[in-house]
């Protein structure tokens, strides 16, 4: 769910970019004392992974369908706060270079996308720690998140709060458990193939 | 004079305990051209990994007379230029300039150094005026011979190619030996293009299961059936005396 | 696979690509900002668009590309669109407004993202400060993207080549499992990058960052 620019209004804005400007400050604070050398094409290559995954379509019903984000799955390889920084990262040059969403609403989004899946998904994930665990994080993160977009549409006046949550939930309820199961099948995959990727240090 | 190049009884084995060079043993003079063949698996790329100081066995390693160690691994690597298979790997900025001009930056060069650093060997790669163009929109041929400008940027003592035709249609794997012809300076060259290292080298070295079965002149290695087949290779069909069937 | 990208435009010569980069970070910023707050008439509205489409004008983008990606807020238009009849609260005009808004920003955006290259726009935010290592991030998924895309449309058509008919729990479980190989393959992908980058001297006690 990318909010493009001009759907939101300035206070929703300014409070959003806020709150993502803050999540942002204290994960980049983490990440610059722990990163190496190694990490830096890591990071750029598995998020031009998630960045080309995004624009998979996954037919849902009846001609619609959905996309993963994979902000979980960062999160569960990479660590919750690497995974919110390459979000974030990923829904600039989204904004920038394919018009998926706004650069405006890049605070908004980022709540949507990476504080609910890198950060709140990683917290339920927490629970368990097992694949099962990250599938069920994903599909919360998902609608946790299309519930924010809701929120901000309707604090910026653009949609009703029941048309908004209706349709944006039911959305992301389908989107939710596409990218629940898609993040156990690649864990599934990896797992299987090549299980040291799983046991890298988690920032 | 010593040689550039020396392995001396080095060996190699991976985290999962393959061994994938034993007691390897071999040589490059100044100013050679060799050619390293061998089948899938023989340590070809692992030789050339080692020489480039990333990975450390046992065993001697000399560049020039230097002992390759880890310490001196850094100053030592930027004299060999190694050339990968796959240039996307290679080539990671957005545009050949930054690409060429990423080792002499990194060597501490100034940025008059650095400048005409990048212009000579884009020059000699025969690519100028591509300082600005994005690595992706290449050709596989332009982008292979970036990829030999990044590392002649940085002035190494030796070229080394890893399977330098992989992917190139005739006419770019033409000019890639037309290139490496008029390129003066001492080459290895491993690989599977028999006919290129025939064309190219000067003394071809096969290897098989990690060690170095026999060195010698090309033509004279390549022609001996026996040799070849014994260690997965063919005859090369420019010097085959006979046509023979499809087996 | 040719890929259509925004930077396809961004190395003409006109006025609007000769302007500084910070300027036109600036000038496009404060834009944005203005086309999500301004209260809106339609003359304002027409205003907009005329001096937008000036702009796309000067700085020679073809109308169709200019187009073509603005029609990316689409979806989301008609999703407010879709429920102005059943909430009374919202009122075409609204929904109109909101369009207008959505469009101009875009319209916005391609300006800007058509005329400053990538590389001068990474330039000018490492000048903004931002460190040293998320620009080189930037830049790696900049440069591998269209890397990964390609590689993934190959193990589609592979897959599809090999079961042509298929369900949609199959396609599911078979795109699933190419994400997993392409990410295992861009994982390794790092290291040998990090391997070329070792090579051309790359070390993180010199390098600043």
């Amino acid at each position: 769910m990318h909010i493009p620019d001009g759907f939101l209004d300035t206070k929703t804005i300014i409070v959003t970019n806020l709150i993502s400007g803050t999540a942002l400050y204290v994960a980049f604070r983490r990440l610059n004392r722990a990163v190496s050398p190694e990490k830096v094409p890591l990071m750029g290559v598995l998020a031009s992974f998630a960045f080309a995954a995004q624009l998979l379509a996954f037919p849902v019903a009846a001609g619609t369908s959905a996309h993963i984000t994979g902000a979980v799955l960062l999160a569960v390889i990479l660590g919750p706060f690497t995974s919110l920084v390459l979000i974030a990262m990923i829904l600039l040059l989204q904004a920038l270079l394919f018009q998926h969403g706004g650069v405006l609403t890049l605070g908004a989004n980022l709540i949507n996308l990476g504080l609910a899946g890198s950060l709140f998904g990683y917290v339920v994930y927490r629970i368990r720690e097992d694949f099962l665990m990250a599938g069920v994080a994903a599909f919360l993160a998902m609608v946790a998140g299309g519930v924010c977009a809701a929120a901000e549409l309707t604090i910026s006046g653009r949609l009703p709060w029941k048309a908004a949550v209706i349709s944006i939930g039911t959305a992301q309820v389908g989107t939710g458990l596409v990218e629940g199961f898609v993040t156990v099948s690649v864990l599934t995959v990896i797992q299987h193939v090549r299980p040291d990727l799983l046991e890298l240090r988690k920032i | 004079m010593t040689s550039l190049i020396e392995f001396e009884n080095y060996t190699y084995r991976y985290p999962d305990g393959t061994t994938a060079l034993s007691g390897f043993t071999m040589n490059v003079e100044q100013r050679e051209r060799v050619g390293i063949v061998g089948p899938n698996g023989a340590g070809k790329t692992t030789a050339l990994l080692a020489l480039s100081g990333l990975i450390f066995g046992e065993g001697t390693i000399r560049i020039d007379g230097e002992t390759l160690q880890k310490k001196n691994g850094r100053q030592l690597r930027s004299r060999v230029g190694l050339v990968f298979q796959n240039p996307d790997d290679q080539l990671f900025m957005p545009t050949v300039y930054e690409d060429v001009v990423f080792g002499p930056k990194n060597l501490g060069w100034n940025a008059a150094q650095v400048d005409k650093a990048a212009k000579e060997a884009l020059d000699a790669v025969e690519l100028p005026g591509y300082e600005q163009k994005s690595s992706h929109h290449l050709s596989s041929g332009e982008k292979k011979r970036v990829a030999i400008a990044t590392v002649l940027a940085m002035q190494p003592d030796i070229l080394v190619l890893d399977e330098p035709t992989t992917n190139l249609d005739p006419h770019a794997r033409r000019r890639l030996m037309q290139l490496l012809a008029s390129l003066e300076i001492s080459t290895i060259i491993a690989g599977h293009d028999l006919e290129l290292i025939l064309e190219l080298c000067t003394r071809a070295v096969i290897i098989n299961n990690g060690a170095v079965i026999k060195t010698g002149e090309p033509k004279e290695l390549f022609q001996d059936k026996l040799l070849m087949e014994e260690n997965y290779l063919e005859v090369p069909y420019s010097l085959r005396k006979v046509r023979e069937d499809v087996y | 696979m040719r890929h259509s990208f925004i930077d396809k435009y961004s190395d003409l010569t006109t006025p609007i690509h000769a302007l500084h980069p910070r300027v036109k970070l600036l000038v496009f910023l404060a834009l944005l900002f203005y086309f999500a707050a301004v209260p809106i008439t339609w003359w304002i509205v027409g205003l907009n668009v005329l001096g937008l489409t000036l702009g796309t004008l000067i700085a020679r983008l073809p109308f169709r590309f200019v187009l073509k990606r603005m029609m990316i807020v689409l979806p989301f238009l008609v999703l407010i669109i879709l429920f102005i009849p059943l909430f009374q609260e919202q009122s075409w005009t609204d929904a109109g407004i909101t369009a207008a808004r959505a469009f101009c920003s875009i319209l916005a955006l391609i300006l800007f993202m058509s005329t400053i290259p990538f590389r001068v726009l990474l330039d000018e935010l490492s000048r903004l400060g931002v460190p040293k290592f998320v620009i080189q991030v930037f830049s790696f998924i900049y440069r591998y993207f269209f890397v990964l895309i390609d590689e993934l449309e190959r193990m589609e058509l592979a897959s599809r080549a090999r079961a042509p008919n298929r369900s949609r729990k199959h396609y599911y479980t078979a795109l699933s499992r190419m994400l997993g190989m392409l990410i295992i393959r861009s994982y390794e992908r790092s290291e040998r990058i990090y391997q070329a980058m070792q090579l051309r001297g790359y070390d993180w006690e010199e390098s600043e960052v």
